[in-house]
């Protein structure tokens, strides 16, 4: 069921009502059936694939656990230091096999039915990787493995997070999903604004902006020329609104359970280098592949080996930024990879790596170049000459990821200087086709929303506090406002993910 | 193993004192790229496991403070 629909509200008021019913010790067991419902309604072979990773990793990480504990105790019986690093070897041995099979069981089941057959169960990105982030952390000891199957999957399968992440953690979740939690009126209030602010982003912003980005993607005379400059900005802008959006209705859904999910955005327009915008934008996928893949590359043997040899032939200055380039290089492809097989995707994950790495390397360079004609570098303008190049940067990337082929956005860039349409400067209502004009203020209206929401958490403000200072009636008339907005011209989207973006994934 | 410890820093970073240096992160003297380089060295020459989760600055702001983390993880 699409959580922009009528059935998945009812749902919800019904499983609220249901779990503050419940006793609070067995409040997770209202979670568990909700999980199991939500996944169902997606049909029953989805499920399967969900059971699957569920049972493999439960089964895997209690395993290791296992396997941790048989070592324990045998390491009370080694009396020298060389027997104490022989027992720990061994033990190290045997959860790396059983840690093999698991994640190459799981990412092969993500890759076949990703890349091979075309037909991805409902969220499968999102909780194989979950799951393989969960065992892994058990393999380091960060947390012991969780005993029970059924809470297992409370946690995997979390309703909310089923379609696009947010990629959540159980050491951070366990406390919220099983402990249970006393009825809160403003938390269910907190809960249900943050929904209908994830609405009015999601149905009235991002789906009006998608007719801007459909039509000039389309073809013919709305597009190229002029036309790309709209590319580097409107995509962004829409795929914000429509991200962000869902992560606003799936926390304000979790938070009135009193769940706090972990947050995807901080301001990401407020980013200076592409680099700060990845630790704003996307954060738990960020986190997700600087954990598990950026340091154990980096700090693996294969790396460091080439590093090693590399010191020898090579300044040290430069060889021993080698295992992290290779790690950068790793990661940026597996993030293009996970977007999409096509060779697009990974051009626009190169295309990170290589802005990335070429700040990191220009750095001495900029700031003598600052020095010389006298920049502050904290100054206001400054600062925002770095926000609007990083956005335009990013705008111009997008174009390689949502391009239908690698050669249509090269086509696409280059017809900025072949096509001459310029003419239509004078008209920018022209420049945003799709649109009617009272379509354009409402979108330019939610925008405007969007940046003083965010000019307020940048600021370090809580927004639910802010909210509270401003008069009753004003504040219940904005509310009406944008419920009014979201009704009257919002698009719930046609199949059951609710066209979201990220739900492709 | 102190030896040891010290001979794989000073390959990685030869123009830093190890033996007195005590701020290595706090003061700004090694950069991600380095720990990220030292780490691996330890874990293949003493045979551990320094995961994500020991990437602290107090770990890393003195060779002692490494020395006291391998030792605590060898001790495991």
């Amino acid at each position: 069921m699409s959580i922009l629909s009528i059935r998945f509200l009812a749902f919800l008021a019904v499983l609220l009502l249901i779990y503050y019913l419940s006793p609070v010790r067995w409040r997770w067991v209202v979670l568990l059936f909700a999980n199991i419902i939500f996944y169902l309604s997606a049909g029953v072979k989805n499920a399967g694939f969900l059971a699957v990773t569920t049972v493999t990793a439960w089964g895997g990480a209690r395993l290791v656990e296992q396997i941790n504990e048989k070592y324990k105790e045998l390491r009370k019986l080694c009396s020298t230091k060389e027997e104490k690093q022989e027992n720990r070897t061994s033990c190290v041995k045997q959860k790396k096999k059983v840690m093999t099979v698991i994640l190459f069981f799981n990412l092969g089941l993500w890759i076949l039915m990703k890349y091979f057959l075309k037909a991805s169960p409902l969220g499968i990105s999102f909780y194989t990787f979950i799951a393989m982030g969960y065992c892994i952390d058990v393999y380091r000891g960060k947390y012991p493995a969780e005993k029970n199957l059924c809470r297992f999957f409370v946690f995997l399968a979390f309703f909310p997070q089923m379609l696009q992440g947010p990629f959540s953690r159980y050491d951070r979740m366990k406390d919220d999903l099983f402990t249970g939690h006393p009825f809160s009126s403003d938390r269910l209030g907190e809960g249900a604004l943050r929904m209908l602010w994830g609405f009015f982003k999601k149905m009235v912003v991002a789906e009006k902006l998608g007719c801007v980005t459909a039509s000039i993607y389309a073809g013919g005379d709305t597009s190229g020329g002029i036309y790309v400059l709209v590319l580097l900005i409107v995509p962004t802008l829409q795929l914000y609104a429509d991200f962000s959006g869902y992560m606003d209705i799936v926390c304000g859904v979790s938070r009135m359970f009193g769940i706090c999910l972990q947050e995807n955005f901080r301001q990401p327009f407020f980013a200076r280098s592409i680099e700060e915008k990845w630790r704003r934008w996307h954060i738990t996928l960020g986190d997700w592949f600087k954990d598990y893949i950026f340091y154990p590359i980096s700090m693996g043997k294969w790396a460091q080996d080439l590093g090693r040899k590399c010191r020898k032939k090579m300044k040290p200055a430069i060889a021993r930024m080698v295992p992290s380039y290779i790690s950068f290089l790793v990661v940026w492809t597996v993030t293009g990879f996970w977007h999409g097989s096509a060779l697009h995707f990974l051009i626009w994950g190169w295309l990170n790596l290589i802005i990335i790495a070429g700040s990191m390397q220009l750095a001495p360079f900029y700031a003598k170049m600052r020095e010389r004609f006298h920049i502050k570098e904290e100054s206001k303008g400054f600062i925002l000459f770095q926000m609007i190049r990083t956005m335009l940067l990013v705008g111009m990337m997008s174009i390689f990821s949502d391009a239908p082929s690698a050669s249509a956005a090269f086509s696409i860039c280059a017809s900025l200087f072949t096509k001459f349409n310029w003419g239509l400067i004078k008209y920018p209502l022209l420049l945003l086709p799709g649109l009617e004009g009272w379509e354009i203020a409402a979108v330019g209206l939610g925008l405007i929303l969007m940046l003083i929401v965010d000019i307020i958490k940048e600021k370090g403000y809580e927004i639910y506090s802010v909210l509270r200072k401003i008069p009753m009636p004003v504040r219940y008339l904005g509310y009406a406002f944008l419920f009014y907005f979201v009704i009257l011209i919002g698009n719930t989207g046609a199949d059951l993910t609710g066209g979201f973006l990220y739900a492709q994934f | 193993m102190m030896e040891e410890l010290l001979n794989i820093l000073s390959e990685i970073r030869p123009d830093v004192d190890f033996e007195k240096a005590d701020a290595l992160i706090d003061g700004g003297i090694l950069d991600s790229f380095d720990i990220i380089s030292i780490v691996g060295e330890i874990n293949n020459a003493f045979d551990v496991e320094i995961n994500v989760e020991y990437l602290l600055p107090e770990n890393f702001n003195s060779a002692k403070a490494i020395y006291e983390l391998v030792c605590k993880l060898l001790d495991e």
